[in-house]
């Protein structure tokens, strides 16, 4: 890289006129994300208003949302100083902030179409505090967020061991993993289909509130009269109705896998890891190993077929509850798993080979709670309506609740070492989580009046980022499971997050 | 939490490669707790008797007139708020009884639960901050809560309620002497 002579950075420095765009596409979005029952009630009722006063309103809202665009383009400066990023920015109320290199977590970029096509990128800034910070320059050069992000990481001082590799430029890294479309073809098949549909399912009963809501009753009356004519009864509508929204969301899974992971590559770097993916939307994401809470991996039998797994890191960050911190690596060969182990725990790592189930008294209370308390709900409508549907489905609901909470409970597995903790359940998805005990920062046993009556427990190790649970042990056991681990954190001294 | 003796369930398989006893580690369920205030349950009676007689007030002027004096739901409506109201007190007083906490050399522990018994340990070296607060009731009854602060989500916080003022700022002050002198020795 040759060294620009007056640095540019030195200065107070705009963004790349592209910024324009992508500042009015952003309120755009928002508008219409706070406003699209008004936007689409105008939209169908636009009687309401008029064509004489509908056109000018949209023109007049369109420059002003330009002419504000503009504006705050040109307020917003940022230079560099010694060891702080510098900014100055705000329309109304003029922001200064000043952000000292230490503080600065990741820095990473992220390419939409328009920001490939004029070879700009966004620019995002994660910083570490008590409260939630997160910057963003929508729109910078290319060439100038490199020059940025090298400076930052050349003058941060407080490295910690692990990080301090950070300093070159090119930190040395391995290709773990590049997935071809044949690959994306097979993750996106193979994700949870049932469970998408579910959620559109959800989201279309909402919806169909919220319309009605927005345009009055009589649309969705329409709407209904049409669906009952098409469907006379309850059943043919609702399978009807989840056979096309499954293939729905096959589709759409498919599409968006394709372009969310397009040519995803992980790559193992001195410091954590680095994934990069994206067709429309390139996004790289890091993840720094001290940071590493859980690794969490989920197989399914179409993921076991095609021998891959979903894999994920859960990252500890500055503010709580912040997805955007995991990162998710989709179709992970499935006979390497080991390898991340082997990253995420030392080289000192042994597979466990034991593994321990949880008590049968976990199928009865769930055969309980989920299969018996709904089906003798389904009986009473049963006999409140004197329709026998009710019951079958009753007794159809209680059998296949028993059979899946038997083989539930009897697939349920932990597995300890000296120094992980692994735990796996599922019946057709299988969930894996792997933590370490050092990165344990509080540790629970709980105890409901069922579980206490058998002597029984559940116990739950917290960490900055998520829980793992281990449910239905005995008491004594997870004393033990406590004692140790408590043992093991309180002579630990290394940076767990 | 269950006292009850058990066989010994074998330990030798629990943890794959260990090199240490397990039953030589410090046990846990052996430390000595110390109850919190029993003044804490005058709070709850407070707290408890003020929503219970809000909704009183709700039922006798909204739902009571609209169904009349004499109509069953009515009768059954407030009979079930004084069941309610009975139960609540009665719970408020169990579960100042079954909160505790305990201080050993190297974390701190807290239970709470009448029903559903919990029982959370945080080690000093995963203390992220640590506070004492006062609401307008602790005020009333000079009472204080020890907060005791995580990193990433609140589940593993720990909030002790019904201390006094001298003995939580005494925690306090050794939690943090605790946490600042493991951060020197890293």
């Amino acid at each position: 890289m040759k060294k620009s002579e007056d640095s540019w950075y030195r200065n107070p420095t705009r963004q790349s006129p592209i910024a324009i765009v992508m500042i009015v596409f952003n309120i755009v979005k928002s508008l219409i994300r706070v406003w699209w029952p008004i936007i689409i009630l105008l939209f169908f009722r636009s009687s309401m208003i008029g064509p004489d006063t509908g056109k000018p309103l949209v023109i007049g809202a369109v420059i002003v949302i330009i002419l504000f665009s503009i504006w705050r383009y040109l307020r917003f400066h940022f230079y560099l100083s010694e060891s702080k990023l510098h900014v100055q920015s705000g329309v109304f109320t003029r922001t200064k902030m000043d952000i000292p290199f230490d503080r600065i977590q990741t820095i990473s970029f992220e390419q939409n179409v328009i920001h490939q096509l004029f070879n700009v990128t966004k620019l995002k800034i994660d910083t570490a505090g008590s409260s939630k910070e997160e910057f963003e320059f929508a729109a910078l050069e290319k060439a100038k967020a490199q020059d940025l992000r090298n400076f930052i990481l050349s003058r941060r001082t407080n490295f910690d061991v692990d990080t301090g590799v950070a300093t070159d430029h090119v930190p040395d890294q391995k290709l773990l993993l590049a997935l071809e479309v044949s690959d994306l073809v097979k993750v996106g098949v193979s994700q949870n289909h049932l469970r998408t549909t579910g959620i559109i399912l959800a989201f279309l009963l909402g919806l169909r509130d919220r319309i009605e809501e927005a345009l009055g009753e009589s649309y969705v009356d329409q709407f209904d009269s049409l669906a009952e004519q098409l469907f006379q009864n309850i059943f043919t509508w609702g399978i009807g109705l989840f056979v096309i929204l499954l293939l729905a969301s096959f589709i759409g899974t498919l599409f968006y896998t394709v372009f969310r992971y397009y040519d995803l590559r992980l790559w193992k770097t001195s410091e954590g890891y680095k994934v990069q993916a994206g067709l429309l939307n390139k996004i790289e994401q890091a993840a720094i190993d001290h940071k590493i809470q859980i690794v969490r991996w989920v197989s399914n039998p179409l993921r076991r077929i095609f021998g891959i797994v979903h894999l994920r890191f859960y990252q500890a960050s500055s503010a709580t509850g912040n997805r955007s911190i995991n990162v998710t690596v989709p179709g992970y060969p499935e006979d390497k798993i080991y390898q991340i182990k082997k990253f995420a725990f030392g080289h000192k790592y042994i597979e466990p080979q034991v593994s321990h189930g949880i008590d049968r008294s976990f199928f009865w209370r769930r055969v309980l709670f989920l299969g018996m308390l709904p089906a003798t709900l389904f009986c009473i409508l049963g006999w409140l309506d004197q329709r026998l549907t009710w019951f079958v489905i009753g007794g159809l609901w209680f059998i296949i609740i028993g059979v899946f909470q038997h083989y539930y409970q009897k697939k349920w597995a932990y597995f300890l070492t000296d120094r992980e903790c692994i735990t796996s359940h599922g019946v057709f998805e299988i969930v894996n989580k792997a933590i370490s005990m050092r990165k344990i920062q509080g540790v629970q046993i709980w105890q409901s009046p069922f579980q206490r009556r058998r002597n029984l427990s559940s116990i739950i190790l917290h960490t900055a980022s998520g829980d793992v649970k281990i449910p239905f042990i005995p008491y004594q056991v997870s004393l033990q499971i406590k004692n140790y681990i408590l043992y093991k954190i309180e002579s630990s001294r290394g940076k767990w997050m | 939490m269950n006292q009850r003796p058990l066989p010994e369930p074998n330990t030798e398989s629990l943890f794959e490669n260990l090199s240490i006893d397990i039953d030589s580690l410090p046990h846990a369920e052996h430390i000595a707790f110390d109850p919190i205030e029993r003044k804490y349950a005058n709070i709850l009676y407070l707290t408890t008797s003020i929503f219970f007689f809000v909704l009183l007030i709700l039922m006798v002027t909204l739902l009571i007139p609209r169904l009349g004096l004499l109509y069953w739901v009515s009768w059954a409506s407030l009979l079930l708020w004084v069941f309610l109201y009975l139960f609540s007190m009665w719970f408020a007083w169990a579960s100042v009884r079954k909160k505790a906490y305990a201080i050993r050399d190297k974390d701190i522990s807290y239970k709470t639960g009448v029903f559903f018994r919990q029982w959370i340990t945080i080690p000093f070296n995963r203390v992220q901050h640590c506070e004492v607060s006062r609401g307008i009731f602790d005020r009333m009854f000079g009472l204080v809560e020890l907060k005791i602060f995580t990193a990433g989500g609140s589940s593993s916080d720990i909030s002790i309620p019904g201390l006094k003022p001298d003995v939580a700022h005494t925690l306090k002050e050794l939690v943090i002497n605790k946490v600042d002198s493991l951060d020197e020795e890293e």
